[in-house]
């Protein structure tokens, strides 16, 4: 983070909300950006965490999420080819998604390269 | 030549299994009513395909996973952002010691977290369950109301 520009916004007077919101956020943009895409990845894999409270809770069935799918299918009902099916359907899903997320945020992002 | 090590891996960790996967889902096992032998197995198309996308528990268990992916990803977003910006800001007093102070949760594998949280969540042995009843709010975790921020909360913590 240059501190020339934080330097800058503090002569013109921003505070340290204001120049954390309106300075260090789009600075730092791209870098959320991938967080956000590699957050988003690892929580449609979503499994462990419902797989232990699923013990405790008849809320949470065995088919909870698509990783529990994919799990009940291949190792309790011994369906290796529909667990297949559904992992390839996951990574569709987690790649259109993904995706998404990367084009948005390219379209986000070119006002801002515009107005500068 | 630098990527080597980078495509050897990502060839047998993601590529083969990726690559058979597909191949095992256009195809079905049928075992004779005994299961004894190898079963015959026979060319289905997109059958599973159908299978699965007609079956409510994967179109639900979709649905539930991006939910908590609505909420996990803001919670994360915001929480990191809220954190970075205060060290960066100088806010916050010991700066290097508290940036380990936070880095330490990581130690923790994600499995023993989940079953500590585990055992908090569980009424008449949870510490929290029992202040929170001193307190006389009742709270049920695991409920129907709760059961989503709770996983959110494992996670994320």
């Amino acid at each position: 983070m240059p501190r020339e520009t934080i330097e800058a916004a503090a002569v013109d007077s921003a505070g340290p909300m204001r120049t954390a919101v309106t300075i260090k956020v789009p600075l730092i943009r791209r870098t959320v950006v991938t967080v956000v895409l590699f957050t988003m990845i690892g929580a449609l894999q979503l499994f462990t965490e419902p797989m232990l409270l699923s013990q405790v809770t008849p809320l949470i069935r065995p088919r909870f999420t698509p990783n529990m799918y994919i799990f009940d299918a291949a190792f309790v009902r011994n369906n290796h080819s529909l667990a297949s099916a559904a992992s390839v359907l996951l990574l569709i899903v987690c790649c259109a998604l993904s995706f998404l997320v990367t084009r948005g945020a390219a379209r986000g992002s070119r006002p801002e390269g515009d107005a500068a | 030549m630098l990527f080597g090590p980078f495509l050897v891996l990502l060839v047998v960790v993601f590529v083969v299994p990726t690559a058979y996967s597909l191949y095992l889902s256009f195809f079905s096992q049928s075992h004779s009513v005994l299961g004894f032998g190898n079963g015959v197995t026979s060319f289905a198309g997109l059958r599973n395909y159908a299978v699965v996308l007609s079956d409510p528990s994967f179109l639900s268990g979709t649905g539930i996973t991006l939910l908590y992916a609505v909420l996990f990803i803001a919670a994360v977003i915001v929480g990191a952002l809220v954190l970075a910006l205060l060290f960066d800001s100088g806010a916050v007093r010991m700066r290097r010691f508290m940036q380990t102070v936070l880095f330490v949760p990581h130690a923790v594998p994600g499995i023993i977290g989940g079953v500590i949280w585990l055992y908090l969540y569980t009424p008449g042995i949870s510490p929290v369950v029992k202040a929170l009843d001193k307190a006389s709010i009742t709270v049920n975790f695991r409920g129907l109301d709760l059961v989503m921020p709770s996983l959110v909360n494992i996670a994320l913590w």
